[in-house]
């Protein structure tokens, strides 16, 4: 079995290269995760630089692009990928080192949604209740509250490759619908107004390449849709 | 025409939705209309026929700045997604020179072809 | 060019490390007092493994079944097998309902009841009216509670602007000649850059260290940094025999599959097919507290009733519970199990052992997060006299799974650790804050410290040695650690294979003491972070081993073959481990809570 990995150290490559590093079949189960095998190059080679924490699919710290899709690496089977891996980091980010990319845009368009809730002022400072909320208005929340910041969905879309320091991404915008939907929240038309512009939510084509990346299943672009459905109902 | 580009955010999404559905209606009825036209020998004849008879002239007249709004907000869209950020006004403004000077030119040819002059 | 010649200064009111649940609730409480504070962690905030906590935050809320604080105590101070300390476990159950409520407010989407409160299920452990009807205690979001809690956390300190030193390693606590500790030493993975933070309170909250095992339900970064810190501070660390491991992990893998699908229903089954809990906890079964289920299920094992071909696992059964409860109540699980397993637990059972899942022990600590010692540097200074064990160590605090104040003494209940590190993370922020207005003029940086030793200790992993001449690494010491700690301090320990442990980790330090590493590289050198993480590691495998060697009994999770009771009259008491000497001072269990009548010792029966 055959995996190539794109290689770069800032200290001494002039630019990224793949280097190829053979391991034997019997080493791969049928249940071997590829961050399983990325760790045992690394033991043969300390110098193998990837990023990764929990080991099951929920910190998000292991995004690449695997085969030409983003995935969690802790999460992705090794043996459906074929004899031969190439293994890049996400793409559109300025590399660091190896398959570990500077996630800072991405972080930077998160927090510019100012994706924490903004509760009734009276509600919030009440330490005896909590603010109600019914099961159906909780269930909106539902695909929206679950993301972990891995980024495969934004790092796979072209409108935030063309524009990453303009356009949200589906990753913030999904985080934006998460309180705009939120019936505790109640700024939702500020929200709606702010992401009221042509690089914003509507920046968004609806190529859904951030559904088909998400490791977590979430659905993205059906979340921006929403988005703007809310910001023109808002309009009109 | 100016304010085509204040045309941005949920105001260019709602125009793009507007114009998509009455170019949708308005395009095959034009060649419906064309193709009952006795006489199609000439675009200054069709253009007349299109514009200066009937109230079909006012529907033209609609589609044609619809057809406008669409097209600038659908090629800014992709100019803004293609082209590098630091030509990107440039790119833009050229854009807008271009839709100016068919329009202009459309303004001419309609003129020149009114029957009533 | 020397290191301190290229070392960055900061000074801040209070520097807090890690960015777990804890530390993120306490950088909060401080930004928002308005306090100068960082807020440092080696991987980005929302990695940190709060995030992977799955059923719930225990509150006696009352929303699904009336219940009481002093239940919630109670029942805490029962799962702890005694040894909590009941001051702490008071107070904790105390704040639950308050903190929940805050939690809400902060954003956090809880599972809601047809009243629009928020949804409780039940969890092992829990009751009415001191040990009668099974309560419904566990606040839970689906089963991604701690996902939950932790990304509202993290967007409260972006709307409060906390500053973070993201991708920093902390490697030393830099301390002045007063032992009084006043800022710490920190490394950015990025470029290895060193950087002295120097500030007038540091708060630790850099949570487990279940890596000292091989089959654990840890994320990789859980190496007890701030463990190390602290012993090597020369501040002992509390009851570290007691690990909890839960019941229910992957078996062969060690992800978690939460107490969650018990408390909705679900059942253990042996190779016969039998539930067999009921022979082990006639009145609650599966809701047993943690230690009981998980030996349960080792003896299962052992007695050969194991399920597979090898006969090394149990199986959870959820086949019979209704699929929108699986789907909705329990969607993480789900997705756990069909990725790791290539089952739905809908159609078949999950296949489950006990993992390492928790540290019970930890930097000791008072009520209000101090981190406290006793009043002699080492346990044969004694001669005879009294000692306070309970001396605040200045300007150091520690709090969530790093510290032990203990609330959870010898097991820990599901449930209570996310309400453990927002209670004392608000607790000890709180602290903080009030120091800080009491003494704002104290100076950070002090005339004289140990910062050059430091560096000192850092310098060897500047060097590196070739791939070719490397006979040893940092990796293989790592896994002989996390085999001999498996094989000698698991569920069930005695005398004989403990004190091979010790000596084998002995060895393992001698090996540590030689190895070389071969990345030379300053930008995101990991080995040169294993290893230094590894040194926490080794330390505190060893703290675990030698305290687990000292108990002479059996309590809670500690479970001694050869000393299969518990005795209270000897062994109510916490072990404090000194590293010096491979010793051990005890100190007394906490008994007087101030609102309630003390909780005196009895058997422990589910």
């Amino acid at each position: 079995m055959q995996i190539l990995i794109d290689r770069y150290n800032p200290q001494s490559d002039s630019a990224p290269y793949t280097q190829t590093y053979h391991l034997n079949d019997a080493e791969v189960g049928e249940d071997t995760m590829l961050l399983e095998l990325l760790q045992q190059l690394r033991i043969q080679d300390p110098t193998l630089g990837f990023r990764s924490s929990c080991q099951e699919g929920v910190c998000g710290s292991d995004g690449m692009n695997v085969n030409g899709n983003n995935c969690l690496s802790c999460i992705t089977l090794v043996k459906p990928l074929g004899d031969k891996i190439h293994i890049r980091p996400l793409p559109s980010f300025p590399i660091i080192k190896d398959l570990i990319v500077d996630m800072q845009l991405f972080y930077d368009q998160y927090k510019n949604v100012e994706p924490f809730l903004k509760g009734d002022e009276h509600l919030s400072r009440d330490p005896e209740h909590e603010i109600l909320q019914t099961p159906e208005e909780r269930e909106k929340l539902d695909g929206s509250y679950e993301c972990i910041l891995c980024a495969c969905c934004s790092s796979s879309c072209p409108s935030f490759w063309w524009n990453p320091d303009l356009f949200p991404g589906p990753a913030a915008l999904l985080a934006a619908n998460r309180f705009v939907i939120d019936s505790r929240d109640i700024t939702t038309i500020d929200r709606l107004e702010s992401l009221d512009k042509a690089e914003k939510a509507f920046r968004c084509r609806h190529i859904q390449n951030c559904t088909a990346a998400c490791p977590k299943g979430l659905n993205p672009s059906r979340a921006i849709q929403g988005l703007k459905h809310a910001i023109v109902k808002n309009r009109s | 025409m100016l304010s085509l580009k204040r045309l941005t955010g949920s105001k260019a999404h709602i125009w793009q939705r507007i114009s998509a559905v009455y170019l949708l209606f308005y395009v095959p009825l034009m060649a419906l209309y064309i193709a009952f036209l006795p006489e199609t020998n000439s675009l200054e004849n069709i253009v007349g026929n299109l514009l200066y008879y009937c109230f079909f002239g006012y529907l033209s007249i609609v589609a044609y700045l619809l057809l406008l709004v669409h097209a600038w907000i659908g090629g800014r869209d992709i100019l803004i997604d293609y082209i590098p950020r630091n030509r990107l006004t440039l790119w833009l403004n050229l854009y807008y020179l271009l839709l100016i000077v068919v329009t202009a030119d459309l303004l001419a040819l309609i003129v020149s072809v009114n029957p009533y002059l | 060019m020397t290191q301190e010649a290229t070392l960055q200064e900061y000074e801040f009111d209070a520097v807090v490390i890690g960015a777990g649940g804890a530390g993120m609730r306490a950088a909060l409480q401080l930004t928002e007092a308005g306090h100068k504070v960082a807020m440092i962690s080696k991987v980005f905030p929302t990695r940190s493994h709060t995030v992977a906590a799955q059923g719930g935050i225990n509150a006696a809320l009352g929303n699904v079944t009336e219940d009481k604080w002093q239940w919630h105590m109670y029942d805490t101070i029962k799962g702890s097998d005694y040894l909590g300390d009941q001051d702490a476990i008071e107070f904790m159950c105390r704040e639950a309902n308050q903190i929940v409520r805050e939690l809400e407010h902060f954003g956090v989407p809880f599972s809601r009841l047809e009243n629009g409160k928020i949804y409780q299920r039940a969890f092992g452990g829990q009751s009415q009216n001191y040990g009668e009807k099974q309560a419904k205690r566990t606040c839970a979001a689906a089963d991604r509670t701690g996902h939950a809690i932790l990304h509202s956390l993290y967007q409260q300190n972006l709307r409060a602007g906390t500053e973070m030193f993201v991708e920093h390693f902390a490697l030393d606590l830099i301390i002045d000649d007063d032992e009084t500790v006043c800022g710490v030493l920190i490394q950015n993975l990025h470029d290895s850059a060193l950087k002295a933070v120097w500030a007038k309170h540091v708060l630790l909250a850099t949570g487990g260290a279940g890596q000292i095992f091989r089959t654990n339900s840890n994320a990789s970064i859980n190496t007890g940094d701030g463990l190390g810190m602290v012993q090597r501070a020369g501040i002992p660390l509390q009851d570290m025999e007691f690990w909890q491991f839960h019941p229910t992990g992957v078996a062969g893998k060690g992800m978690l599959i939460s107490e969650a699908t018990r408390g909705e229903g679900g059942i253990l089954r042996n190779a016969d097919g039998e539930a067999f809990m009921v022979r082990y906890a006639p009145k609650v079964k599966e809701l047993a507290s943690r230690d009981v289920v998980a030996r349960a299920i080792a003896v299962e094992v052992e007695e050969g009733r194991g399920c597979g071909p090898q006969k090394d696992h149990v199986l959870l059964d959820l086949t019979h519970l209704p699929h929108d409860v699986i789907e909705n109540r329990l969607p993480g699980i789900r997705d756990i199990s069909r990725t790791f397993l290539g089952i739905d637990p809908i159609e078949a059972p999950i296949p489950i052992f006990p993992t390492c899942h928790y540290m019970m022990g930890g930097i000791p600590t008072n009520l209000n997060g101090q981190v406290v010692k006793p009043d002699i540097p080492y346990p044969e200074n004694r001669s005879g006299q009294s000692v306070d064990t309970q001396i605040p160590v200045p300007g150091l605090y520690a709090i969530g799974e790093c510290a032990c104040v203990s609330v959870h003494g010898a097991n820990r209940l599901g449930g209570n650790s996310l309400l453990d590190i927002i209670v004392f993370g608000r607790k000890a922020a709180q602290e903080i804050g009030k120091q800080l207005q009491n003494n704002p003029e104290i100076a950070t940086r002090p005339f004289q410290h140990n910062l050059n030793a430091l560096l000192q200790r850092y310098q060897r992993w500047l060097q590196t040695s070739p791939s070719e001449s490397a006979h040893d690494s940092v990796f293989a010491i790592a896994a002989d650690m996390q085999k001999i700690m498996e094989s000698g301090c698991g569920v069930f320990r005695d005398h004989q294979h403990m004190q091979q442990t010790v000596e084998q980790l002995r060895q393992l330090e001698q090996r540590f003491a030689q190895v070389q590493i071969q990345d030379d590289s300053a930008v995101f050198n990991f080995e040169r972070c294993s290893a230094l993480e590894l040194e926490n590691l080794l330390a505190v495998a060893k703290a675990t081993a030698c305290s687990a060697l000292a108990r002479e009994e059996s309590r809670g999770a500690h479970t001694r073959v050869d000393f299969s009771e518990r005795d209270d009259e000897n062994w109510l008491k916490h072990s404090l481990f000194y590293p010096q000497n491979e010793s051990i001072l005890f100190k007394p269990v906490n008994r007087q809570p101030t609102q309630h009548a003390p909780f005196e010792p009895q058997k422990r029966v589910y």
